[in-house]
């Protein structure tokens, strides 16, 4: 097993670190190195720390989750950021996430994607919560015709991440287009491609098409 | 005068209640005001009305009365002095009776002088001041005379009869069966005198029947000489000569030579008639010495008075000049009266004037004491409404914090130790997911409730995202909202000025939806010289923004309210059937 994946927490109650601290404590190679209940001193703490991960919320007393990011950012990312938040505003998203944050968690999503969301940033992807993803992906589809709904649970081969970027691909966006669109950088969009055409035994984006085509999450 | 002032004023304040039917006030002027004119004008009359001290009427009567006596008594010059003084002072109390009676006692006097142009000039004046009183007596008298001097010495037959029978007429009217008898008798020797014996003859009947009771012992010789005259004109000689006989005989003895005088004249013209020459003659020559007799007394009484003769002429100027002093007076009094009234018109003019300023100035005084009550009265409702939206906007602050921090967090926690407990024993129940949905589901509920009272975007990264969030949000198939701004999108004010803002668009916002019918709605953003120009607009039906006043519907009281507290203006311009369109600016305070 590899080095543990070091995290540090950083919500002003403390009922949900410790309930954060109860469910990673689960997880064998992640290890909750350190936790702040404000953001004054959140930049020296997780440096101290040497965290992998830092797992942010928003509304924090003192100094809140954007005022540390755009901290972070003027002063280069310590760490990969997870915000973890109540707020699911998409503009808001779009703008945390510009500050090169790598993963956004709604409270509600909390319980359910904490884990694959530190594994999946650890591993230099960005993650959504569900909920979220698929209100970016919602957003900017609904206008498309061609687009139908689908219900993930039919495509158990794919996760709805993969499968909304095998819909896009077959739409004709290009990797730049989609990054944007979901609010994901280009070599995520990559990295899901990859395995998208694994996971199919594509040979080349045809067969992607064609699976899209074939499973109807595109109108002919 | 006086009453036409009166009158408009009256209808000048009628006019004015016209006018403001509410306004009871004015009563009190208009009470006040014709008091205070009364006032004014007894004030101007007082010096109208006052005179030099003149005497009673009963001191000029007295004065009347003496001179009758002076008269009687032979003393004509004392006589006119007081007459005169009488008339004088008769004038001045503007009497006329007592300048009538004045009059008569100066002519009588001149009768007696046989001054009778005089005479007849004063009865004259008298007749025309006694005419206008009811003193019938006194009319009696003068007309009388008169109808002696036009007979007697003007022999102006005609003329003295209507006079004569006017007197009688007086004194039918006072059952004065004596004065009756002797004017009749009068009338009768005129009638005789022009031959119109036919005409004096029932007079001449009524003398014969009632002489004896009521007439006088000085009248029976001329009464006798009457009947004489008319019983020769019968060419009764018989009675005629009994009659003038009688005449002659009564004459000496009472001593009446001058009717004695007319007896022997009448006799003597009988007598020539009759042929009887002789007697004729001799009547004539004892008419002719009792003539000679009269006119030498007459000369002697002239003579007398020639010594006064020249104060007469005298007095005559000092009566005209009474007459015209006091003409003159009453001209200056009437030019005085004329001048009062001007300067009593110039000064009620001027005080009604001054009242209706008055008027006015109050009024506007109250309706600027109105104005400025429902000024701070608009202006406590506005800091009342104010105040409840910002007591609104705190307390929403504070529930949305509250939800979103404690709430929330403690949600989240609770779903953080529910999947470490699932982990853990790996015992995917089906209670766990239930309780992990019911977990989300309250999650979505407070997100939405928090959301509402206070959106993310706006406290996290201010007015122009949520805006913007806020069109999106809002945009359905139905309605299109349109976002387009000139300011940067990162552009900070103070939370406050931000959350007010945001909340009034939202509202406007929510009437477009609800009211406006439209497809489509912009929002336009825009900065200037420190002021927030926004600009909301659609193309819904719009309304009649001259019916309606801002205020009263669509909670637009509030927002009015809201930006006023800001210092910022509100405009709405909107037709019917071409959408509405608010233009609000408002000046920022702190700006990053």
């Amino acid at each position: 097993m590899a080095e543990k994946i070091r995290i540090h927490l950083a919500d002003d109650h403390q009922v949900l670190v410790d309930g954060m601290k109860s469910l990673l404590h689960t997880i064998s190679n992640f290890e909750v190195v350190g936790f702040s209940l404000d953001g004054s001193a959140l930049y020296d703490e997780v440096i101290k720390d040497k965290a992998d991960i830092l797992i942010l919320d928003i509304d924090m007393p003192e100094k809140d989750g954007i005022e540390v990011i755009k901290e972070f950012a003027a002063k280069g990312f310590p760490c990969k950021v997870i915000i973890l938040s109540s707020y699911d505003n998409l503009k808001l998203i779009k703008e945390v996430m510009n500050l090169g944050v790598s993963g956004y968690l709604t409270k509600k999503c909390a319980g359910e994607n904490i884990v694959e969301a530190i594994q999946a940033v650890s591993d230099g992807q960005e993650y959504f919560c569900k909920t979220v993803r698929e209100k970016i992906f919602n957003t900017f589809t609904k206008d498309i015709p061609k687009i139908n709904k689908y219900d993930p649970k039919t495509h158990s081969i794919l996760t709805g991440r993969e499968l909304e970027i095998i819909t896009l691909i077959s739409l004709e966006f290009s990797g730049k287009e989609i990054s944007e669109l979901l609010f994901i950088s280009t070599n995520t969009v990559e990295t899901h491609r990859k395995n998208i055409m694994r996971k199919l035994e594509a040979k080349n984006t045809i067969g992607l098409v064609k699976y899209a085509l074939k499973n109807n999450l595109i109108k002919s | 005068m006086k009453g036409k002032i009166t009158i408009i004023t009256l209808q000048f304040f009628k006019s004015i209640n016209k006018k403001d039917r509410n306004s009871y006030t004015l009563f009190i002027p208009q009470t006040l005001i014709l008091s205070l004119l009364l006032f004014v004008l007894n004030l101007f009359n007082t010096p109208i009305c006052a005179q030099e001290k003149v005497p009673s009427k009963k001191e000029i009567a007295q004065l009347v009365k003496e001179a009758n006596e002076y008269m009687k008594a032979g003393s004509f010059d004392k006589s006119l002095m007081k007459s005169r003084l009488a008339l004088q002072y008769a004038i001045a109390i503007k009497d006329d009776n007592l300048t009538a009676t004045s009059y008569n006692t100066i002519a009588a006097n001149f009768d007696e002088l046989a001054i009778h142009d005089k005479a007849f000039f004063y009865y004259k004046k008298g007749l025309w001041h006694a005419e206008k009183t009811n003193n019938d007596i006194l009319k009696n008298w003068i007309n009388n005379n008169l109808g002696n001097i036009y007979c007697f010495d003007k022999q102006q037959y005609e003329k003295g009869i209507v006079h004569y029978k006017k007197s009688l007429e007086y004194s039918d009217k006072l059952h004065d069966i004596k004065q009756t008898v002797f004017t009749k008798l009068n009338i009768t020797w005129a009638y005789f005198d022009i031959g119109r014996f036919n005409d004096g003859l029932p007079y001449l009947k009524y003398v014969n029947k009632y002489h004896e009771k009521y007439g006088d012992e000085s009248t029976i010789v001329v009464l006798n000489m009457l009947n004489g005259m008319y019983s020769a004109y019968k060419n009764d000689t018989k009675k005629a000569n009994s009659f003038f006989q009688n005449a002659i005989k009564s004459g000496i003895e009472g001593e009446e030579k001058s009717d004695l005088s007319y007896s022997y004249q009448e006799y003597s013209k009988f007598l020539s008639k009759t042929g009887d020459y002789k007697k004729a003659y001799e009547n004539l020559v004892l008419y002719n010495q009792i003539t000679a007799e009269l006119n030498n007394e007459e000369k002697l009484k002239k003579a007398n008075v020639a010594g006064i003769n020249l104060e007469i002429d005298e007095y005559k100027r000092e009566i005209d000049k009474i007459e015209n002093q006091y003409k003159t007076k009453q001209n200056i009094l009437l030019e005085n009266q004329y001048k009062n009234k001007r300067f009593t018109i110039i000064i009620i003019s001027l005080f009604i004037i001054i009242v209706i300023l008055f008027y006015f100035f109050f009024q506007n005084t109250r309706l600027k004491q109105k104005n400025k009550l429902k000024d701070i009265k608009n202006k406590m409702q506005q800091n009342m409404i104010n105040a409840s939206i910002d007591g609104q906007e705190i307390e929403r602050k504070k529930i949305a914090a509250f939800l979103h921090d404690n709430i929330s967090g403690l949600l989240t926690s609770a779903g953080l130790h529910l999947s470490a407990f699932s982990s853990q024993n790996q015992l995917p129940t089906e209670e766990i997911t239930k309780t992990k949905a019911i977990l989300e589901e309250a999650h979505d509920k407070v997100r939405d409730l928090s959301h509402e009272l206070l959106p993310a975007l706006l406290s996290k990264f201010g007015l122009f995202y949520a805006l913007q969030d806020l069109c999106e949000k809002n945009t359905t198939t139905i309605i299109l909202f349109e976002y387009s701004s000139t300011i940067a999108t990162r552009t900070r004010y103070n939370e406050k000025f931000e959350m007010k803002i945001y909340n009034i668009i939202s509202e406007l916002f929510n009437n477009i939806i609800k009211h406006s019918q439209a497809s489509k709605a912009k929002l336009i953003l825009q900065e200037n010289n420190n002021l927030l120009i926004i600009q909301v607009s659609d193309n819904g039906k719009g309304f009649d923004t001259e019916k309606f006043e801002i205020g009263e519907n669509f909670g637009l009281n509030q927002i009015q309210a809201r930006i006023d507290k800001m210092n910022g203006t509100f405009s709405i311009y909107s037709r019917i059937g071409s959408g509405t369109s608010v233009t609000i600016k408002v000046p920022y305070l702190d700006r990053k």
